[in-house]
C-alpha cells in the first residue's frame, strides 16, 4: 500500500487518513477496470468542473497507488494554470510539459523518473499562453510516446469552466472521469458537465465524488 | 443490511457486470428523509442560532418587562327596569348585555377618568409609580420616564388619563349584575390605592350625574320656549291663509290655474267668434247688393170655373157636416143606420162623381204670363245677415264679462303664486317645530322619571366590594415567553431548512450522483478531517 499520498491541497496525507484514501483508491481502480478502462484503453483524463476540486490530487494518488502496486505509471500535469506536481516532489517546473509543446525541450527532458514507486511525472512546466500550447497537436504526441513507455497514463485536465483547452486535452485522451467536489455544484451542472464530456468524443467512463461530506452520524444514517 | 450497503451492492454489482448506471431515483422530485435528516444536520448551525435568538429576544422582553398586580374590585347593579340605566339621560334602556357596553361608556369617561386625577397624588402615582415590592423589573423601566415633569400641564394630564384608561378593565361576568373593576400597575400596593380612588371616584360621579337638577331645568324650559314656537308658528300659517281666505293653499292655487286657464281660452273663443261674425256680416251686406230682391218669371195663370169652384164648395159643406155627424153619432153602426149621415155621404159621393166627371170634360189650360215673385236668394241671404248680426250683438255684449272674468281669475293666480314662497316657509316651519317638539317632550319625560328615582336617592350603582390587594404578580410569565421563545425560534428554523432542502439539488453524496442519468459513479473520496473520515470508515465498515 503506498504510504505517500496527497490530499487536495497538495499536503502529504499521514496516518489513518492514508488506509482511507489507499482504501478508494482500490475501489476506484477495480470500477474503472470494470468499465473497460485498460482493454483498449491507456491514456485517462481526470477532468473537473472548476478549481480546487481535487481532480489533480485525485490523478496523483491513483497513479502512486497503482506505481505501489508495481505498475508503471506517468502522471502528466496538463493544467498550466495551476502546477503543483513538481512542487509537491520538490522537484524542478521547468522543463515541462509546456516546454514540450513549445519545442524547447523533448521528451526525455521533460519526463521526471520515479518521483514515487513505479510512478514518472510530466510536470506542467511553464507557459504564458497555456491554450496556444495544446493547439499545435503536439499533446497527442506526447500522449502517444507515454503511451508507449507505459502501463497507463493519467492525466490532470485543467478545468472544464475555467481553461479552454480543456477541451483540447481531453479530446486526445483515451477516457475520461469527472472529479466532483461534493457540496460545491447543482445536479444540473453536473449533468450540463458530463452532456460535454461525452459530446466531445472521448469515452466517458463515471464521476469521482471527493471531499465528502457524511452530516448524518451514523447511528441516525442507519435508521433513515 | 443496512439500505446504504443494499445501495452500495447494488451499484458495485452492476458496475462489476459493466452495466449501465442505475436509472435516476423515482424520488428525484420528493424531499427523501435522509436527505432532509441530512439537511438538518447540515444546518444545525443555522436552528441552533435562530433558537437561541428566539430565546435572546424572549429573555430580553420578560427581563424589561415589570411585573404586574392586579387589583379587583366590585360593583353591583341593582335590578329592575328602570333603576338598570346607569345615565337616563342617554335615552333608551340598557338592558341585559348593553350593560357592559354603557358600563364601558360611563366607566371611562373623561368627566370620571379627570375626577379620578384630580385626587392629591394621583398624578404622581400614575405617571411615576413607586414599588413598595423588590421589583428590580419595574426599575428597569423607570429609566423611560422623564426625570422633571410637569404634573400641572396637559400633557402630563392627558398622559396621566391615557395611563388609567389601559390600566383599567371593565368585566361582567354572565346571568350576574355584577360589574368587575380590575387595575393593573406595578406594584401591589399602588394598584389597591389607585382602585379605591377610582370606585370612591365613580361612585359620586353616578350620584351626581343622577342628582342633576340643573338639567331638568333645561330640558323644561327648552320645552316650554318649542311649545311657544309652535304656536307662534301655527298661528302665522292661519293667518296666513284667513287672509287669503283659503282652506287649502295648493288645492286653491291648483284651482286658481285652471280657472285662468279657462277663463282666457272663453276670452279667446268670444273675441274669435267677434271677428268672424264681423266678416261674414261683411260678406253677407256686399253680396246683398248684389242680389235682386224680386224676379219676372213666366207662370201659367188658370181660366176661372163657376162650376167647379160651386161643386168643390159643396163637397166642402157636406164634409163639413159630415165631421160634426160623426162627433155626434160615435158608433159606426149607428152612423150606417142614420138616414142623415147616409144621405150626407151619398151626397158627397155624387158631388165627387160629377165633379171628376167635370173636370175629365173640361181641360183648363189657363193662360201664361209674366208675373213678378219675391227673390228667394235674396231672402235667404236677408235671413242669413239678420241672424249673422243677432249672434254679433249677442257675443259683443257678452265679451265685457268674458274679459272682466279673465282679469280676476289671471290676478288671483299671480297673487298666489307670489305667495308661494311664503306659505311653504310656514309649512316647514309648522313641520320642524312639531318634530323639534317630540323630542322635548320625550327628554322632558325622561328628566321627569330621573327625578322621581332621584328623590328617593336611588343609585344602581353600589360597591360591594372594595380594591383587593394583589397577593401574586399577574404577568409577566417570563416561563412561557422564553418558551414560546425557543419554540419559535426553533420552528422558525426547521421551516427555514425544509425551506432550502425542498429546492436543494446540489450534489453532496453517492445517491445525488447516482440520480444523474448516464452517470456511473467510479469512486467516493471523503473529507479528510477526524469526524469525517471516522464516520466514512463506519459506513464502509457496515457497507463490508
Amino acid at each position: 500500500m503506498s504510504e505517500l499520498l496527497f490530499d487536495k491541497d497538495g499536503k502529504v496525507v499521514k496516518g489513518r487518513r492514508v488506509d482511507v484514501v489507499s482504501t478508494e483508491m482500490g475501489y476506484l481502480w477495480a470500477n474503472l477496470l470494470n468499465r473497460g478502462f485498460l482493454n483498449n484503453q491507456k491514456s485517462l483524463g481526470f477532468c473537473s468542473i472548476e478549481d480546487d476540486e481535487g481532480a489533480a490530487s485525485t490523478a496523483l494518488n491513483l497513479a502512486l497507488f497503482l506505481g505501489a502496486k508495481g505498475r508503471r505509471v506517468v502522471f502528466v500535469e496538463a493544467d498550466m494554470h495551476r502546477a503543483t506536481a513538481a512542487k509537491q516532489f520538490k522537484l524542478s517546473d521547468s522543463p515541462g510539459l509546456a516546454e514540450f509543446l513549445a519545442g524547447q525541450a523533448s521528451i526525455v527532458d521533460v519526463v521526471r523518473p520515479q518521483v514515487a514507486g513505479g510512478v514518472d511525472l510530466v510536470p506542467a512546466g511553464r507557459s504564458e499562453d497555456p491554450f496556444w500550447s495544446f493547439t499545435g497537436g503536439g499533446f497527442g504526441k506526447v500522449i502517444e510516446r507515454l503511451g508507449g513507455s507505459y502501463d497507463v497514463c493519467f492525466v490532470s485536465v485543467p478545468p472544464l469552466n475555467r481553461a479552454p483547452e480543456s477541451t483540447l486535452v481531453v479530446r486526445t485522451l483515451d477516457a475520461s472521469v469527472l472529479v466532483v467536489g461534493a457540496n460545491r455544484h447543482r445536479s444540473e451542472v453536473v449533468a450540463q458537465q458530463t452532456a460535454h464530456l461525452r459530446a466531445l468524443g472521448t469515452p466517458f467512463l463515471g464521476a469521482v465524488l471527493n471531499e465528502m461530506v457524511h452530516d448524518v452520524p451514523p447511528l441516525i444514517a442507519k435508521l433513515t | 443490511m443496512s439500505r446504504h450497503l443494499t445501495e452500495n451492492l447494488k451499484g458495485t454489482v452492476r458496475e462489476a457486470a459493466s452495466m449501465a448506471p442505475l436509472a435516476p431515483s423515482e424520488e428525484v422530485n420528493t424531499l427523501a428523509p435522509r436527505r432532509l435528516v441530512a439537511s438538518l444536520f447540515r444546518q444545525s448551525r443555522l436552528i441552533l442560532g435562530l433558537t437561541t435568538l428566539g430565546v435572546l429576544i424572549t429573555g430580553f422582553i420578560a427581563l424589561s418587562t415589570p411585573n404586574t398586580y392586579r387589583s379587583r374590585g366590585t360593583f353591583l347593579y341593582t335590578t329592575g327596569s328602570e333603576s338598570v340605566q346607569v345615565d337616563p339621560m342617554l335615552g333608551g334602556g340598557a338592558e341585559g348585555e348593553a350593560i357592559l357596553g354603557n358600563a364601558t361608556y360611563v366607566f371611562q369617561a373623561d368627566g370620571l377618568l379627570e375626577r379620578v386625577i384630580e385626587q392629591p397624588g394621583m398624578m404622581q402615582k400614575l405617571l411615576r409609580p413607586t414599588t413598595t415590592v423588590d421589583n428590580a423589573f419595574l426599575k428597569i423601566t423607570q429609566w423611560q420616564t422623564p426625570e422633571d415633569i410637569d404634573f400641572e400641564s396637559e400633557e402630563a394630564r392627558d398622559a396621566a388619563i391615557k395611563v388609567l384608561r389601559s390600566s383599567l378593565e371593565l368585566s361582567k361576568p354572565r346571568n350576574t349584575d355584577v360589574l368587575e373593576v380590575a387595575y393593573t400597575a406595578g406594584d401591589p400596593k399602588l394598584a389597591q390605592e389607585i382602585l379605591n380612588v377610582y370606585m370612591q371616584q365613580a361612585r359620586e360621579w353616578h350620584l351626581s350625574v343622577y342628582n342633576d337638577e340643573a338639567r331638568l331645568e333645561l330640558v323644561e324650559s327648552k320645552a316650554k320656549q318649542v311649545d311657544g314656537d309652535l304656536a307662534a308658528a301655527k298661528q302665522a300659517h292661519e293667518s296666513f291663509l284667513r287672509e287669503l281666505q283659503l282652506h287649502d293653499f295648493q288645492i286653491a292655487l291648483a284651482t286658481a290655474v285652471e280657472n285662468a286657464r279657462e277663463e282666457q281660452r272663453r276670452l279667446r273663443d268670444v273675441e274669435g267668434n267677434i271677428a268672424r261674425l264681423e266678416s261674414h256680416i261683411e260678406q253677407l251686406s256686399e253680396s246683398l247688393e248684389t242680389i235682386k230682391p224680386v224676379i219676372e218669371t213666366e207662370m201659367a195663370v188658370p181660366q176661372p170655373d163657376p162650376l167647379k169652384v160651386r161643386l168643390e164648395d159643396d163637397i166642402a159643406v157636406r164634409e163639413a157636416k159630415l165631421v160634426v155627424l160623426n162627433t155626434r153619432i160615435l158608433e159606426p153602426l149607428a152612423r150606417k143606420n142614420n138616414a142623415e149621415y147616409k144621405s150626407t155621404v151619398d151626397e158627397i159621393a155624387a158631388l165627387k162623381e160629377r165633379l171628376d166627371e167635370h173636370l175629365k170634360t173640361v181641360k183648363n189650360v189657363g193662360t201664361v204670363q209674366r208675373v213678378e215673385v219675391v227673390n228667394p236668394e235674396h231672402t235667404e241671404t236677408n235671413t242669413a245677415l239678420m241672424k249673422a248680426r243677432l249672434d254679433l250683438r249677442g257675443h259683443r255684449s257678452e265679451l265685457p264679462f268674458v274679459t272682466s272674468a279673465s282679469e280676476e281669475s289671471t290676478a288671483r293666480l299671480v297673487l298666489l303664486e307670489r305667495k308661494q314662497a311664503e306659505y311653504r316657509d310656514l309649512e316647514q316651519a309648522v313641520a320642524r317645530l312639531s318634530a323639534e317638539k317630540e323630542r322635548t317632550d320625550m327628554q322632558l319625560s325622561q328628566a321627569l322619571r330621573k327625578r322621581e328615582l332621584a328623590k328617593g336617592a336611588f343609585s344602581s350603582l353600589q360597591q360591594i366590594d372594595e380594591a383587593s390587594k394583589p397577593l401574586e404578580k399577574d404577568g409577566p410569565n417570563r416561563t412561557k415567553l422564553v418558551l414560546m421563545g425557543f419554540f419559535g425560534g426553533l420552528f422558525a428554523a426547521l421551516g427555514l431548512v425544509l425551506l432550502r432542502t425542498m429546492g436543494d439539488t446540489t450534489v453532496r453524496s453517492r445517491e445525488d450522483l447516482d440520480r444523474l442519468a448516464g452517470v456511473a459513479v467510479l469512486g467516493t473520496f471523503p473529507r479528510l478531517d477526524g469526524r469525517n473520515l471516522r464516520r466514512h470508515r463506519n459506513l464502509r465498515e457496515q457497507s463490508t
